[in-house]
């Protein structure tokens, strides 16, 4: 089925995709700010989410096209070996339920944005903040490029061929994930790409 | 209430105590509902811990 373009999946995935980005527009102007050129616009959705889009942002932190495509595919090559990502999964939650609340306290009253103005702000030290910074991009790097593999394997599955696949998952990363209109729209995306995944999981049954 | 949430991780990081295929459940080895298992009960303690809180506490 590699060489012949399955029409019905690729409208479905058309389909989605543009329901994506009518409501990403929508989702922009949503409780959008009175400072939108600020930071905090932009990195926190201008800090106004609530528990239930917080919800739904960390299962789209969770479930995402490692979750879905590469861990199935490591236990049906390798059995057992694969759950290491259960237990992993499991332990996050009591130490999120710890420290994050905590986090997000601190973090508010400040003002912080990202995890380098948190020890920054904490340490009083700049080689520390430069150094968490640094970590976190060289940390987010492989994992991209991660979700950009996923990705391209997702649309290689409806019947696309050479670079474009690759070339279409990395549009797609860079237009929500890095759009300028930020989290507003990528937690609208994150509602899509859960739907979507939900429906793939259905199509493979 | 908090040590509870430790629980987790003790049940889980040391393999030896889970790899073992009986006894089954549903057909399923021990190994793996065991660890499926781990899911709700890890929601059940941090609602237990959650509930214990100050009301306008960070946990």
């Amino acid at each position: 089925m590699a060489d012949s373009v399955d029409w019905i999946a690729l409208a479905v995935f058309l389909f989605f995709f543009l329901l994506v980005t009518v409501m990403g527009f929508f989702a922009a102007r949503w409780k959008s700010g009175p400072v939108s050129a600020h930071l905090d616009e932009w990195g926190l959705g201008g800090r106004q989410f609530g528990t239930w889009i917080t919800w739904f942002l960390v299962g789209g932190d969770f479930y995402t096209a490692y979750t879905v495509i590469a861990v199935p595919a490591l236990v049906y090559s390798v059995g057992a070996y694969g759950f290491f990502a259960l237990p992993y999964t499991i332990i996050v939650y009591p130490f999120v339920f710890l420290v994050m609340p905590k986090l997000w306290k601190r973090a508010k009253e400040h003002g912080y944005v990202t995890a380098g103005d948190v020890v920054f702000g904490q340490y009083g030290s700049r080689a520390l903040e430069l150094a968490v910074a640094i970590t976190g991009v060289l940390a987010v790097m492989p994992y991209i490029a991660l979700q950009l593999v996923g990705m391209a394997a997702v649309i290689k599955a409806l019947g696309l061929t050479g670079e474009l696949p690759l070339a279409i998952a990395f549009t797609l990363v860079w237009r929500l994930e890095c759009s300028i209109l930020g989290l507003g729209w990528a937690a609208e995306a994150v509602f899509q790409r859960d739907a979507v995944h939900a429906r793939r999981v259905v199509d493979q049954r | 209430m908090w040590i509870l949430l430790l629980l987790p991780f003790i049940g889980l990081l040391w393999v030896p105590f889970y790899n073992f295929q009986e006894p089954a459940l549903f057909g399923f080895p021990f190994f793996y509902w065991y660890q499926l298992a781990w899911v709700p009960i890890s929601s059940l303690l941090i609602w237990l811990v959650y509930r214990r809180r100050a009301p306008d506490e960070a946990p």
